[in-house]
């Protein structure tokens, strides 16, 4: 009785969860790897693995992202990395090395989940700051230069991934 | 064709003294932390222009989504490693470099 109760929920979880991320990692395989015998068999096993530590480490999927900011703001992003490129080899080839490095803390009201995570992600690709901690909705970052404006990159970076996960950063988001 | 192919070997050669000052300031900065940013955001877009500069000559479409993936998948991998560093370093006491 118990086991023909359980067997609709997993093999609804087997389909809604397991089953699109085996196919896309499996996918990304093909594209990455080619499509030899010998590399899909090797294939298998690690996407297997893959699959269980993506089911571990994030389990839902719960905020749906609109693609329409998402590739307005693909320019922005692909412009901060260039600027922040050029920033490194600015500061690393003069000679008096002209780095003020130090901690500085933004407060972000993004919620937990997804949003954050490429909030930390991408604040590691602006020019001169790498989050380093995160800890009640304060990111302590890491900046190069403290006399340069992070904060006002950070908050267009923020309002940006606020549209992207359809989440107002200023209203305290979807809490 | 020859406009895009001097494009491409254009790019791939812009690309270079990124990865090169990722490495110089990997030997000159003073600590873990300012490492980081010399090695994340310098080679990023070193490894950016290097791919763009190859999808230029690439043969077919699949090669073109390869490159394209690869290139994704570095970029996230080396901010969410670069987070990690950091964050272990602080939770092990390292103080960041300051100019005294």
């Amino acid at each position: 009785m118990d086991g023909s109760m359980a067997r609709p929920a997993l093999h609804k979880y087997f389909g809604q969860r397991v089953l699109p991320r085996l196919i896309l990692f499996e996918l990304l395989w093909l594209v990455l790897a080619g499509t030899s015998p010998q590399s899909i068999m090797i294939s298998l096993p690690v996407v297997i693995v893959a699959t269980i530590a993506s089911l571990i480490l994030a389990p839902t999927l719960r905020y749906p992202i609109s693609p329409l900011p998402l590739i307005r703001s693909l320019p922005l992003f692909l412009f901060l990395s260039l600027v922040s490129g050029f920033d490194v080899m600015k500061r690393v080839f003069h000679p008096d090395l002209p780095i003020r490095p130090g901690l500085i803390s933004y407060h972000t009201r993004l919620p937990h989940g997804p949003p954050l995570a490429l909030l930390l992600n991408c604040i590691s690709l602006l020019p001169g700051t790498i989050s380093a901690d995160y800890r009640d909705s304060c990111i302590l970052v890491h900046t190069i230069d403290t006399e340069q404006p992070a904060e006002k990159v950070i908050k267009k970076l923020e309002d940006r991934i606020g549209e992207i996960f359809r989440v107002d950063p200023a209203s305290g988001g979807a809490l | 064709m020859a406009i895009v192919h001097g494009f491409a070997l254009f790019m791939i050669l812009l690309g270079i003294p990124f990865f090169i000052s990722g490495t110089i300031g990997l030997l000159r900065l003073p600590d873990i932390y300012t490492r980081l940013h010399a090695l994340t955001k310098a080679d990023n877009l070193g490894l950016g222009l290097i791919i763009l500069g190859l999808i230029l000559e690439a043969k077919d479409l699949a090669t073109i989504a390869r490159l394209l993936f690869i290139w994704f998948l570095v970029l996230t991998a080396s901010s969410a490693s670069c987070h990690l560093i950091a964050n272990t370093a602080l939770k092990n006491k390292i103080t960041p470099w300051k100019r005294p």
